[in-house]
């Protein structure tokens, strides 16, 4: 499979039609999705009218859209017009369906982007490991017998597999870049407010994100370019105008890196560490810079989760508990007991923090760190061994990533992948780099990124590699 | 605190019948130790001093 971009140009010069990338997608997700249990659920109808529609406008010599024909899928928490949108789970299957299209596929339609279905998660977007009861576990691409990671575990994993070049995901507190870590693809997770979540199945208001997932940077530009616009319906959304990056990913000179350490090295494993290191070097990294309050914006996002989640689903909590999945409803529950002012405090230990990542934007203008703590784990891993400490999987993963979202950066999540070779019988496994900038610069996290690709330190390929 | 914590265990069971929820000893002992870890991770902040003009964050505009 080629990347959106370049079937988007072969749609456009006509050596091949929407309807037969289409095609080709279904014979592909038939054969390998099995394997990989990335699709919940498939739309084949609306996309075989979404795949006409651009080829009809091509018939008659109309422009046609940036992503014309491009087959994509969504994280099963978006809404399409139709459709209950499931959220992962059973619980709210008795809900109305959707009276409309969340604005991102919209958006990704008026692109001209072809809608194949939903994609798996942890359910409720409640954890990093894609391990769902109810639609059974994703399986990572890379390796088989590992977690794709979560919560848009499917979405990370159907990119990775080379099912669809683009998916759509969201993050609250890591789950579109743990998962790009995990399964080796590039991530993008905006400035807090810069993509409309309207028609996202929520999981934290404070601070649930939009985002998506490519094999190549410029496709997950093309992606972003796509989404983004003000939508005063969304109270979280900046009213702030396009600003494409799609067409200038090139690092601007004297671009001031730093690597952070602290908290981001204690937590990371030699090989996250190594990756860290390595693409410092290739951005020409200038030190290690020290986030002092990582912790507690960490400590600050597990409490404002634990309570926003919590009262989401109280409701049904209370009368379908047993509906709930099993891996993720007693923290759900957890959280509805959190004293408001903990609460209170962790709100305002988040504004402290913002500032406190501010003053380190003064001296630099990108900061790297680890994705996740490792590489992904083997499904069902109740622990994580990092350096030597024990912690539970389904929280550590996202050790890294939360302090980073408490605060609304944006950040792009490259893969690398180990530089010497793994022992005998282990599949070379990638892991994640976060390129993290001031908010509103998601274009100096891709352009970071794009470098990084050209210099071949970062890939993404689909399949096994 | 952890969750063999007495205080602990008798706040949630507290909590919860406050909340509304009616469960076993099974489901009400995993909520427990779900609760001790929040708890255990929300004392990263909650004795830290806050600057006084450090606002709570969520979004409102009116």
């Amino acid at each position: 499979m080629s990347g959106a971009l370049a079937l988007a140009e072969q749609v456009r010069r006509g050596a091949c039609t929407a309807t037969m990338l289409l095609e080709q997608a279904r014979v592909r997700i038939a054969q390998r999705d099995p394997q990989f249990n990335c699709f919940t659920a498939h739309t084949w109808e609306r996309a075989c009218a979404e795949a006409a529609a651009i080829d009809a406008q091509r018939a008659a010599g109309l422009p046609l859209p940036p992503l014309a024909g491009v087959p994509y899928a969504v994280k099963d928490l978006f809404d399409i017009a139709g459709r209950v949108t499931g959220a992962g789970g059973a619980v709210y299957a008795d809900r109305a369906p959707a009276s409309a299209d969340a604005v991102a596929v919209q958006r990704l339609r008026a692109a001209g982007a072809v809608l194949l279905g939903t994609l798996n998660m942890d359910e409720h977007a409640y954890g990093f490991t894609t391990e769902n009861s109810r639609f059974g576990v994703t399986r990572n691409p890379r390796d088989t017998g590992r977690i794709a990671g979560g919560s848009s575990g499917g979405s990370a994993a159907a990119v990775a597999a080379g099912l669809v070049p683009l998916a759509l995901g969201s993050d609250t507190n890591g789950s579109v870049r743990v998962p790009a870590s995990l399964c080796g693809v590039f991530g993008l997770k905006p400035t807090y407010g810069r993509l409309s979540r309207r028609g996202v199945f929520a999981f934290v208001h404070s601070l649930d994100h939009v985002g998506g997932f490519a094999a190549s940077v410029g496709d997950l530009a093309a992606l972003y370019d796509a989404l983004q616009g003000p939508d005063a319906a969304d109270p979280a959304c900046a009213q702030r105008p396009v600003e494409p990056v799609g067409g200038a990913l090139v690092l601007p000179g004297g671009l001031r890196v730093g690597i952070l350490g602290g908290w981001f090295a204690r937590w990371a494993d030699a090989d996250a560490r190594a990756a860290v290191q390595r693409a410092g070097a290739a951005l020409g990294a200038c030190g290690t810079l020290e986030w002092a309050g990582a912790e507690a914006a960490r400590a600050a996002a597990f409490v404002i989760t634990g309570a926003e989640g919590g009262a989401l689903h109280r409701p049904r909590l209370r009368t379908d508990y047993a509906r709930f999945e099993p891996l993720s409803r007693d923290r759900l529950i957890a959280g509805n007991l959190i004293p408001a002012d903990w609460v209170v405090q962790a709100q305002a230990r988040r504004r402290a923090a913002y500032a406190e990542v501010l003053e380190l934007f003064r001296d630099v203008d990108l900061l790297i760190a680890p994705a996740t703590p490792c590489s992904a784990p083997p499904i069902g891993s109740e622990e994580l061994a990092i350096d030597g400490q024990r912690i539970p999987t389904r929280a550590g993963l996202g050790l890294l990533t939360q302090p980073i979202s408490c605060v609304g950066l944006p950040v792009c999540t490259a893969p690398l992948w180990p530089a010497i070779s793994p022992p005998p019988r282990r599949a070379p496994l990638p892991v994640g780099v976060q390129l993290i900038a001031a908010p509103w610069r998601e274009d100096l996290c891709l352009a970071a990124a794009r470098h990084l690709e050209a210099l071949g330190l970062c890939t993404a390929p689909a399949g096994e590699p | 605190m952890d969750q063999s914590d007495p205080q602990l265990a008798a706040y949630v069971r507290s909590a919860l019948a406050v909340q509304g929820y009616t469960l076993d000893a099974a489901q009400a002992a995993a909520v427990t130790l779900q609760f001790a870890r929040i708890a255990a991770i929300a004392a990263a902040f909650l004795d830290q001093p806050l600057p006084p003009d450090a606002e709570p964050l969520p979004v409102f505009r009116p």
